[in-house]
């Protein structure tokens, strides 16, 4: 049921744009994933240092290769988080990002993770991910595919570190929450 | 209503303030029965509401993010709140997302949801939709149904409650009115009790007792000034009562006396004035029959002349010579034609009879002529005392006759008398009328003014003293007869005088001839007056009547029997 509500949600979003049986379920996946980050974000608190002023926008970017395939721009379209507009950027490695808020790591990055998310300590970003064991291993929420559904995991213990507010009531969604920190 | 007003003002003041308490008791449970039911709505709305915000707060990551099972569990923690006995959310599809129901109860959702926050109150429910919802987007709806079984427990709790307060306080409020109501009831009682008393016993000495200064107390003052006043009046009344029983035996027996008094003046003055009449009358018929006498005296002295007269010839006639012819025809007997024939006696006899019997008729024509006279002078005297027997009675008839024939009777009366003192009598009548009237009294007044002219003409000592007697019909149906003469004439203050009773300017008048004509020429309907250019200058009188008398006064006296009036003041005819 929440998959068929998730995947229409998605689905109203990419309406003009044909999906081809050839794309595969990852990008699918992904773009779920996408519109999941989305959510939380509405719940999580960035401190005031994050934002520059009353009308800096809100940066969504993705490090890596792009998973999406193109299709990010669409689905957040037209949205805001915390009443500002969405702005998409694409780093290719840890070293290009530059001032964001969110930062979805991808799957091309697997095995910088450590390296990643140690460069990116102290800094109010919330990461997302969609490989295994992620906020285990130190990003703040972690995407897991659940048979057909998209669910989360929150390590509490990173979002205090990246200074981020939990909201209490996001918290009961997420299949686990972690208290673990950085090595 | 008619019997509420007949029953005692004690039971209807208790009725009145318990009417009133009741009515105002019931106002005011009504009203905070209703206040607090609406409050209590109001509260329990606006609990659900907090609530509903609570729960659609805590469900909107869920929604959004789509677990279910974490919506479901946030809606179960509603089943700590009593009356909530289902919740649900939709999606913002309006689909279902998660429900929960208490245990047995109703599980009929809405079919249809509103757009915005709201809530609605049917079926014994409070239907409670709020959305569900994070700053930048709407997520579904949350619906939450909550029993009304509390509001109808309260409902039925505040009947009872109200009815027991109602109960309670009426019994208090029939306790205290009814100790409270002889405040007014008591002193209108004892108002009434004196009113009946006063009724009762019509004492108006009792006094009530005032209570206060307030309408009652200010009633019963009222009452008490109105039976001061009452007594008051009924002691003046008593007064004024024995008073003019009082004064009306006084005026009674001062009224009988005076009625007395008055009934004995009339009665003398009744006998007074019918021996004044009977004098008045008895005073008339003497000089009328004065007058009378003296005018048979007159005419005596003709009939005596004329006596002498015939008797001084029959003394004088030539019958002798008759005798001494009968005797020379008796002495030539035997030749009497010879001697006729021959005798120069004889030849001279025929024309000495012829001359005789010439002579014996002009006697005999003179006798028969004095004779004549003789016979109407006594036709004359027996006029006279005919008319003076007709002025003795009192006829009243009424009859038509010629007014100059009445004049005429009048003068005939005095005629030798005018003769025999030289006065000339000039007649002007200018008109001749009949007249329907009492002859006698017409008569009676003309005699008296004739004897009048005459009386003046004597007293003026002329030899050629005139009267002068005028007939003239005047205006309608009227005549007016005028005696005038050129004797002493009368003083212009005499003359209205003349006319009253008992005043004369005649050394023996006793005056009541013009009373009289006055008093009659009224009664026929007419009138008698005087003019006079003054002392020596003659005067005229002037009788005028109606050429028939008038209705009323036919049968009526000159004199009324009993009552005694002022001579110019008989308009009221007494009849």
């Amino acid at each position: 049921m929440l998959a068929i509500a998730l995947s229409a949600w998605v689905g109203l979003t990419l309406g003009q744009r044909p999906v081809q049986g050839a794309e595969s379920a990852g990008l699918q996946a992904h773009q779920v994933m996408a519109a999941q980050a989305y959510k939380v974000a509405m719940f999580i608190d960035w401190p005031g240092t994050a934002f520059a002023g009353a009308g800096d926008p809100f940066v969504f970017a993705v490090l890596g290769q792009d998973p999406f395939g193109g299709t990010l721009e669409t689905i957040l379209e037209n949205r805001t988080i915390k009443n500002r507009p969405v702005v998409i950027k694409r780093f290719a490695r840890i070293e290009d990002v530059a001032k964001c808020h969110i930062l979805f790591i991808s799957d091309s990055e697997e095995k910088k993770v450590p390296e990643i998310l140690k460069t990116l300590r102290g800094r109010p970003i919330l990461t997302v991910g969609g490989m295994p064991d992620f906020a285990r291993r130190g990003g703040v929420v972690g995407f897991v595919l659940v048979g057909r559904n998209v669910k989360f995991e929150l390590n509490r213990a990173a979002s205090i570190a990246a200074r981020l507010e939990v909201e209490a009531r996001l918290q009961g969604n997420a299949i686990r929450i972690l208290d673990e920190p950085l090595e | 209503m008619i019997r509420l007003r007949n029953i005692s003002i004690r039971h209807k003041l208790v009725l009145i303030i318990m009417a009133g308490g009741t009515v105002a008791l019931c106002i005011a449970c009504v009203a905070f029965v209703l206040e607090d039911l609406r409050s209590f709505r109001k509260t329990t709305v606006e609990e659900m509401e907090t609530l509903a915000g609570i729960v659609a707060f805590n469900c909107a990551p869920a929604v959004s993010i789509g677990t279910a099972g974490e919506a479901v569990n946030i809606l179960k923690t509603l089943e700590l709140k009593t009356p909530i006995d289902l919740a649900c959310v939709y999606d913002r599809e309006g689909r279902i997302f998660g429900k929960w129901g208490r245990e047995g109860a109703y599980a009929d959702l809405p079919k249809s949801l509103p757009r915005e926050d709201s809530y609605e109150f049917s079926g014994g429910f409070l239907h409670m939709f709020h959305e569900i919802r994070t700053e930048d987007e709407k997520w579904g709806v949350l619906y939450i149904r909550s029993e009304l079984t509390q509001l109808e427990t309260r409902w039925r709790h505040y009947v009872i409650i109200t009815f027991l307060i109602l109960g309670g306080s009426l019994l208090v409020t029939w306790r205290i009115s009814a100790r409270l109501q002889r405040i007014i009831s008591e002193p209108i009682f004892s108002l009434l009790e004196s009113t009946k008393t006063v009724a009762r016993n019509q004492d108006y000495s009792i006094r009530v007792q005032a209570h206060g200064e307030d309408e009652l107390g200010l009633l019963v003052q009222g009452f008490n000034n109105m039976l001061a006043q009452v007594q008051a009046r009924d002691m003046a009344l008593q007064q004024a009562h024995e008073n003019l029983e009082k004064t009306v035996e006084e005026r009674t027996r001062e009224l009988k006396l005076e009625i007395e008094e008055r009934e004995m003046a009339e009665r003398k003055l009744t006998a007074l004035h019918r021996e004044l009449l009977e004098a008045s009358r008895q005073a008339g018929m003497a000089e009328v029959a004065t007058g009378v006498l003296h005018n048979v005296g007159n005419v005596l002295n003709s009939v005596n002349v004329s006596t002498i007269l015939i008797g001084e010839r029959l003394r004088r006639s030539k019958f002798a010579n008759l005798r001494k012819i009968a005797a020379l025809i008796q002495e030539h007997a035997g030749d009497l034609n010879r001697f006729v024939a021959e005798d120069e006696k004889g030849q001279r006899l025929a024309q000495y009879v012829k001359d005789l019997a010439a002579h014996l008729d002009g006697e005999q024509a003179e006798s028969l002529k004095e004779l004549n006279l003789l016979t109407t002078n006594i036709e004359h005297i027996k006029e006279i005392v005919a008319t003076q027997q007709s002025y003795a009675s009192v006829s009243g008839v009424v009859e038509s006759l010629p007014l100059v024939d009445l004049i005429e009777d009048a003068l005939r009366m005095y005629v030798s008398g005018f003769q025999a003192k030289e006065i000339i009598v000039v007649r002007e009548y200018l008109d001749e009328p009949i007249i329907a009237a009492d002859k006698h009294r017409i008569l009676q007044i003309v005699a008296n003014l004739i004897a009048n002219a005459q009386d003046s003409l004597l007293e003026a000592g002329r030899r050629d003293g005139k009267i002068t007697l005028r007939i003239a019909i005047v205006g309608e149906g009227r005549v007016r007869l005028e005696v005038s003469d050129d004797g002493v004439g009368i003083h212009p203050d005499n003359l209205t005088r003349i006319f009253s009773h008992g005043f004369t300017t005649k050394r023996d008048g006793h005056g009541f001839g013009l009373h009289y004509g006055a008093l009659a020429a009224r009664e026929m309907g007419g009138s008698l007056t005087a003019e006079s250019k003054g002392e020596n200058c003659g005067a005229t009188f002037v009788l005028e009547l109606p050429l028939s008398p008038p209705e009323t006064s036919r049968a009526s006296s000159v004199f009324p029997e009993t009552r005694s009036e002022p001579a110019g003041s008989l308009d009221r005819r007494s009849g």
